[in-house]
């Protein structure tokens, strides 16, 4: 048995199952945590209209009310948040060696959001058991996470909790990697080296804060 | 999942030039009309791939858009290329033109 959730996304009111309704909020979350700024919000609206569109015509097929399938359909047929990043960095690869009148402006605009190609420490969202930093650590010396971790676990014992107050640190420093691309390694050879401004740096950080609350928020959350 | 990743990397480079040839041919486009005839075409792509592209052209003057309101449902985006938009699709054209011609070639022999 389920209850009916009514939302309203872009404009629409639709019925919605309230286990659906959780899945699809963590999608829409997800999405906006990875799409920033004003032109975030822009995009994340592009495709909530979008999404609104495919669960009318689910539902004007019969359907009482959007569940978790066609949630999940939706899913598939836009992307997951990590999906659409890799996409946008390779969409920026293949067209980066056009010049035409506005091109400094059009590739730096692109190449900041993408950083640069060296072997960056990042925090590994995608297996994570609390924040992704043993497996972002994991990554980057190329070591089986799990053996992080249990180096993790010793030093926190061995020194009496200290150990757990470097792993908050790590967790407030290190950035978290937005895409798969991003931890493996394989941006396309054609990006430039750019150093990020000052700017960029505080902004990241505090994303980086507010990304940090929100995986505590998640982390608590989940015990209940 | 290597070739699956080639493969999507040559779909997702000619995305840019597919979605500027659709607009330039319909004069104007919005989103999920540039999706169906993606989809009739059979090019396949991730449909939220559309959307930060689309913004990022804007951005970066090569496409513009206008709203307009519908009677059955919410506003529509429908974008435009700009004169630059035209430029490079032009340019793009001529690239991909070239491209496959030489893979063409190259292939067709084996």
């Amino acid at each position: 048995m389920q209850r009916i959730i009514q939302i309203n996304i872009a404009g629409r009111m639709l019925p919605i199952e309230e286990d659906a309704y959780q899945q699809l909020k963590d999608y829409i979350s997800a999405l906006e945590r990875h799409f920033t700024g004003e032109d975030g919000k822009e995009i994340v609206e592009d495709i909530e209209n979008r999404i609104s569109e495919l669960f009318t015509i689910r539902l004007q097929s019969g359907s009482p009310a959007i569940d978790r399938s066609d949630v999940q359909k939706v899913i598939d047929t836009l992307g997951t948040a990590s999906d659409l990043n890799e996409g946008a960095a390779a969409a920026a690869y293949s067209s980066s060696g056009t010049s035409y009148g506005r091109s400094d402006k059009y590739s730096s605009y692109r190449q900041r959001s993408y950083g640069s190609r060296r072997n960056r420490l990042l925090r590994d969202p995608f297996n994570k058991v609390v924040a992704g930093v043993c497996s972002g650590v994991a990554h980057y010396f190329d070591i089986d996470p799990v053996i992080i971790r249990l180096i993790v676990v010793a030093i926190s014992l061995g020194t009496f909790g200290t150990g757990l107050l470097a792993y908050l640190i790590a967790w407030a420093v290190i950035p978290q990697a937005r895409s798969r691309a991003e931890l493996y390694n394989e941006y396309p050879m054609t990006f430039h080296d750019i150093s990020r401004s000052m700017a960029d740096e505080l902004q990241d950080l505090k994303i980086r804060g507010e990304q940090m609350s929100r995986d505590l928020r998640d982390f608590f959350s989940k015990k209940r | 999942m290597a070739i699956e990743n080639t493969e999507s990397q040559m779909r997702k480079g000619l995305l840019e030039l597919c979605i500027l040839g659709i607009i330039k041919k319909q004069k104007e486009a919005y989103p999920s009309d540039i999706l169906e005839q993606l989809k009739e075409a059979r090019l396949v792509v991730l449909e939220g791939t559309l959307y930060p592209l689309l913004t990022r052209l804007k951005n970066a003057g090569v496409l513009t858009y206008r709203w307009e309101e519908s009677t059955s449902g919410p506003p529509r985006k429908y974008y435009a290329l700009t004169g630059e938009g035209q430029q490079l699709y032009g340019q793009l054209r001529t690239t991909w033109d070239e491209l496959s011609k030489a893979v063409n070639n190259l292939t067709e022999s084996i």
